[in-house]
């Protein structure tokens, strides 16, 4: 049923062809400006960017991503809506290292989850900062954020453990995790 | 030479002098007192090198070098200010490199280069940093953006309300946006543009109360959810959605997704005026808000704030003034058009008083016949616009002062000060270029 929203929603907004959007979402200091950046290595890097948020295209052999960092206080959520609806992934980072601000985290992802135009897409969690010495494991991050119930049985999700400022893409796990989202996403077009 | 019945310059009282040697550029005031022996105490005068420091830097050196002048007989305040200008770009230099921006507010603080008497203790740094960070040439855009966008430094906010809400004045939402973001870059992270979006709100609604709803009760909202009236809040949505619409619209790395219709949509039910939706849309999507493209702090910026601090207010001279205090002439010169000054003078932030008849009058030529002088008092003194007066020589200004027995003398030395050409000439330079220049070129000025 998801993949028949989801492809619904593609069409109506002529995503459906190859162009897809991702949000990508976490706490400050989670590490999304770096994940972003490296998503997207390879990718020519304006001299003058554009004023504004930090938005990157990304080339996948199967899709081509759109992926906005956004973020903000709840005054301002009802203008991503906009973009919800034309979302067809969500990607939320997490500052692994940062135990005290789990809570807040979770609270945050509990309230993104619930809008009615994410209800079945996809969810790529991103556990980051893996190298840290004190960084909690895949494990913990489940236990603790809860995810199996947060997500609920019928939400295609993962959760990745990622090392965003590592130059090895291997290490990084993003290719990875990239990959994850692109079948995530195709599986749902073709179902 | 001039005729014996005209006023020159030199009939001028030396403290008057004083008075426009501050005025000037560094070079000119060694170019003056280069022309004639009489004027050549000028270029050793202390009291113009400590004025050029002040206008030239925003702000008086601290306790421990003010000692090392008063006490050193080889250490002038041009000294200093040379001194000063040399340390500024090594330190400009290493704040831009510093790994990050904690490592970089840390080295500044870490410097003698301010009093530190308003450190804020919460975060360990000096409002005066601020100061140096906002206001100096060759700060990098990038590190701005970033100062202004931490959640650390709350108080780097607040103070560029106060700096940036005189120019804000009289703009349209847009164009306010746009020059809110000039001096800086602003980081793409959505906290830090939502933090700045909260200080462009704040600034603006500020500067422009006349369409600012003054109380809750005065908003209506219609069946759209639209508002009739701004609120601080609705600006800092209203901005939000202007800086998502420019990414959206112009930004390479995604296709646009909004309409015109569309982004209306969005912000409907937001608590914002539609008449002000429709006008960022029209403004955005004709005309991208974009990064400057020089990405360091140029100098002109930073010489307006310098007048900020010498009278202790925010004050854009953006216009000809002439400046009467108790006891000093002040000219000051101006880089925009007459019409917008006004406009731009932030009455309020002043607590001006209109000029009373009681106090002091000015009074047009009988002969000449202008109009209308105008002029306001402030806790510094008198301002006249200048632009108001004639340049010509029949021009007379007269001022009484009830209780003063000063009073002709003033109105002496403003008539020699109207219409002495050389005055006039002088206060079209620009100081803060001339003093840069002067001060690396002109080694000989203190050498003497």
């Amino acid at each position: 049923m998801g993949g028949v929203l989801v492809r619904a929603v593609r069409k109506l907004f002529g995503n459906g062809s190859k162009k897809t959007r991702l949000l990508m979402l976490g706490l400050d200091a989670a590490g999304k400006t770096t994940v972003l950046h490296n998503l997207a290595l390879g990718e020519v890097v304006e001299t003058t960017p554009t004023l504004g948020f930090n938005v990157r295209g990304i080339e996948h052999e199967k899709l081509s991503f759109d992926v906005w960092d956004v973020a903000g206080q709840s005054r301002v959520r009802p203008l991503w809506k906009h973009y919800i609806i034309q979302s067809c992934g969500l990607i939320w980072v997490i500052d692994s290292t940062d135990m005290e601000r789990f809570y807040e985290s979770k609270d945050e992802l509990a309230t993104i989850l619930a809008e009615p135009e994410l209800k079945f897409a996809p969810v790529l969690i991103l556990a980051n900062k893996q190298d840290m010495e004190h960084a909690a494991s895949v494990d913990t991050i489940i236990e603790e954020f809860d995810l199996i119930d947060l997500l609920g049985e019928a939400r295609t999700w993962t959760i990745m453990p990622t090392i965003a400022t590592a130059t090895d893409p291997t290490e990084s796990g993003l290719p990875a995790a990239l990959e994850w989202m692109a079948t995530a996403l195709n599986t749902d077009g073709d179902s | 030479m001039a005729a014996h019945n005209e006023a020159t310059l030199l009939d001028l009282p030396a403290e008057l002098l004083v008075e426009i040697g501050k005025m000037l550029g560094a070079g000119d005031v060694a170019a003056l007192a280069s022309t004639c022996t009489q004027l050549a105490w000028l270029v050793r005068d202390n009291m113009v090198w400590r004025a050029k420091y002040i206008e030239t830097l925003g702000d008086v050196p601290p306790m421990s070098r003010r000692r090392l002048i008063a006490d050193s007989p080889s250490h002038s305040w041009a000294d200093e200010l040379r001194w000063r200008i040399a340390t500024q770009q090594t330190v400009t230099c290493n704040f831009n490199k510093a790994p990050s921006l904690d490592d970089a507010l840390a080295y500044l603080q870490s410097l003698a280069l301010f009093d530190c008497m308003e450190k804020d203790d919460e975060v360990g740094v000096d409002t005066k940093v601020f100061d140096f960070v906002f206001y100096t040439p060759g700060i990098s855009k990038r590190r701005i953006g970033e100062l202004l966008g931490s959640a650390t430094y709350a108080a780097a906010r607040d103070w560029y309300v106060m700096a940036r809400m005189p120019a804000l004045v009289g703009l349209d939402f847009a164009d306010a946006l746009r020059d809110f973001l000039h001096p800086l870059w602003m980081p793409g992270e959505a906290q830090a543009i939502d933090r700045i979006m909260h200080t462009f709100a704040k600034a603006y609604c500020s500067a422009n109360p006349e369409v600012t709803a003054s109380s809750a009760q005065d908003v209506v909202i219609d069946d759209n959810g639209f508002t009739n009236l701004l609120t601080v809040d609705a600006a800092y949505v209203l901005s939000f959605a202007a800086v998502m619409l420019n990414t959206d619209a112009h930004s390479s790395h995604t296709i646009s997704g909004f309409t015109r219709s569309s982004f209306v949509q969005n912000c409907s039910g937001l608590g914002v005026p539609r008449a002000l939706v429709e006008h960022v849309w029209e403004s955005v999507t004709s005309n991208p808000i974009l990064h400057d493209s020089d990405n360091v702090l140029s100098p002109p910026l930073a010489t307006s704030a310098a007048h900020i601090h010498t009278g202790g207010m925010l004050f854009p001279w953006r216009s000809r003034f002439l400046m009467l205090t108790c006891n000093k002439l002040l000219i000051f010169h101006s880089e925009e058009s007459q019409d917008r000054a006004l406009a731009k003078y932030p009455h309020q932030a002043l607590q001006v008083v209109r000029l009373g008849e009681r106090d002091i009058t000015i009074e047009p030529h009988p002969v000449a016949g202008y109009a209308t002088l105008d002029g306001w008092v402030t806790r510094t003194g008198l301002f006249a616009r200048s632009d108001l007066l004639s340049r010509s020589t029949e021009t007379i200004v007269r001022i009484r002062l009830p209780t003063s027995d000063l009073a002709d003398k003033w109105e002496l030395l403003i008539n020699r000060a109207l219409n002495t050409a050389v005055v006039e000439d002088v206060c079209e330079l620009d100081p803060a270029r001339d003093v840069t220049e002067a001060v690396h070129n002109h080694n000989l000025i203190t050498s003497e």
